[in-house]
């Protein structure tokens, strides 16, 4: 029998997040504003893939796959991932207000992102049948409120919202708006 | 997954002229926000075509009631070429969008939302007998409070886009 088959919530989950947009975009902006922010929340970021391919004569497809992992207590840790794929590119120029210009991608890009709260991410409460039992009954029990309330909550609105926020900011969508991203908290 | 019961079936606002998309967005995210739904975004889709823009964004914001039963909104909102006009607001000059946005509104009550009543089927015939008789009074006032709550949404949404308003909110909250 393996650990995962009697621990009780061993994560707390979002479902995935989207965002498509189709028109000029700055894409070297766009990955630096991603990589700063992780940065700004402490977090470690790493690029797992960039995979680049042309399939057709639009253009090429670029897949850029990131992953956000920050231990925020010796219990849990918070771990984002985000994929973006970018479809039928090719660069414009573009005048921008002050007159300058500047070359820009046209296309379509697809953003998807996900992130968990996991608890004992170390993996210490599964040395032995007995910790791992202990580790079932405290996630049950002890903790799960503040799994579910707290440290969930907090990555959500004060991680992944905020990310969304900041990636239609970037692109200049539309619903460019998160209204609370200042409510709660200023770091 | 719990039993999922719909309260407000495709409420529609149908809407062509000018609006503000931003405000929109954030009054929707505000009313959301003071009535206590956590938030979750299913799309963000926007697209620039030849005639404006086009854009997809639905939420479908949920709230814990009780250990057993939460509501769901599901707010989505098509906007058909929008384009950005110039208009005058207190003397002053400013961009505004224009076009065609149709909203729809849908409510729902999530029972058993842990999936604890779900394992057997006899679990299953328990939690039905329960929502259905045991519980009804405190069902149907919570279905009540729900439908309160899309009205006042709906009513706000009117007000922002300053439709011609036959009635306001009439709903009575419940108990």
């Amino acid at each position: 029998m393996k650990p995962e088959d009697f621990i009780h919530i061993p994560s707390a989950a979002l479902s995935p997040h989207y965002i498509q947009y189709k028109g000029v975009f700055d894409m070297d902006d766009l990955y630096q504003s991603i990589a700063d922010f992780f940065k700004r929340k402490k977090f470690k970021f790493y690029e797992k893939q960039q995979r680049y391919r042309k399939p057709g004569p639009f253009g090429p497809e670029i897949l850029y796959q990131f992953e956000a992992l920050r231990e925020v207590e010796d219990y849990y840790q918070w771990r984002i991932n985000v994929n973006i794929e970018t479809f039928d590119i090719h660069d414009v120029d573009v005048v921008l207000k002050d007159g300058t210009k500047k070359k820009m991608t046209k296309g379509r890009i697809w953003v998807q992102m996900w992130a968990t709260t996991e608890v004992d991410y170390s993996k210490y409460w599964e040395k032995n049948a007995f910790l791992a039992h202990l580790k079932s009954f405290y996630n049950k029990y002890v903790v799960r409120k503040r799994l579910e309330g707290v440290w969930w909550d907090e990555m959500y609105y004060n991680v992944l919202l905020q990310l969304h926020a900041l990636i239609r900011e970037r692109l200049k969508m539309a619903s460019e708006v998160y209204e609370h991203r200042h409510f709660d908290r200023v770091h | 997954m719990g039993h999922l019961k719909i309260i407000v079936d495709h409420e529609k606002i149908d809407y062509s002229g000018p609006l503000d998309v931003n405000d929109l967005f954030r009054m929707i995210d505000n009313f959301v926000f003071e009535k206590g739904f956590d938030k979750r975004q299913d799309k963000d889709f926007e697209q620039n075509t030849e005639k404006g823009k086009f854009v997809e964004w639905q939420i479908s914001p949920w709230k814990k009631i009780t250990d057993y039963i939460r509501y769901i909104i599901k707010v989505r909102i098509l906007g058909y070429d929008l384009v950005k006009i110039d208009a005058k607001q207190n003397g002053k000059k400013t961009k505004i969008d224009y076009g065609r946005i149709i909203i729809v509104i849908d409510g729902f009550m999530e029972h058993d939302y842990d999936n604890y009543w779900d394992d057997k089927p006899f679990l299953f015939f328990l939690r039905t007998v329960y929502d259905y008789f045991v519980f009804k009074a405190y069902t149907e006032r919570f279905e009540q409070r729900l439908v309160h709550d899309i009205n006042n949404l709906h009513d706000n949404i009117e007000k922002l886009f300053n439709l011609y308003r036959h009635y306001t909110v009439i709903s009575r909250q419940g108990p």
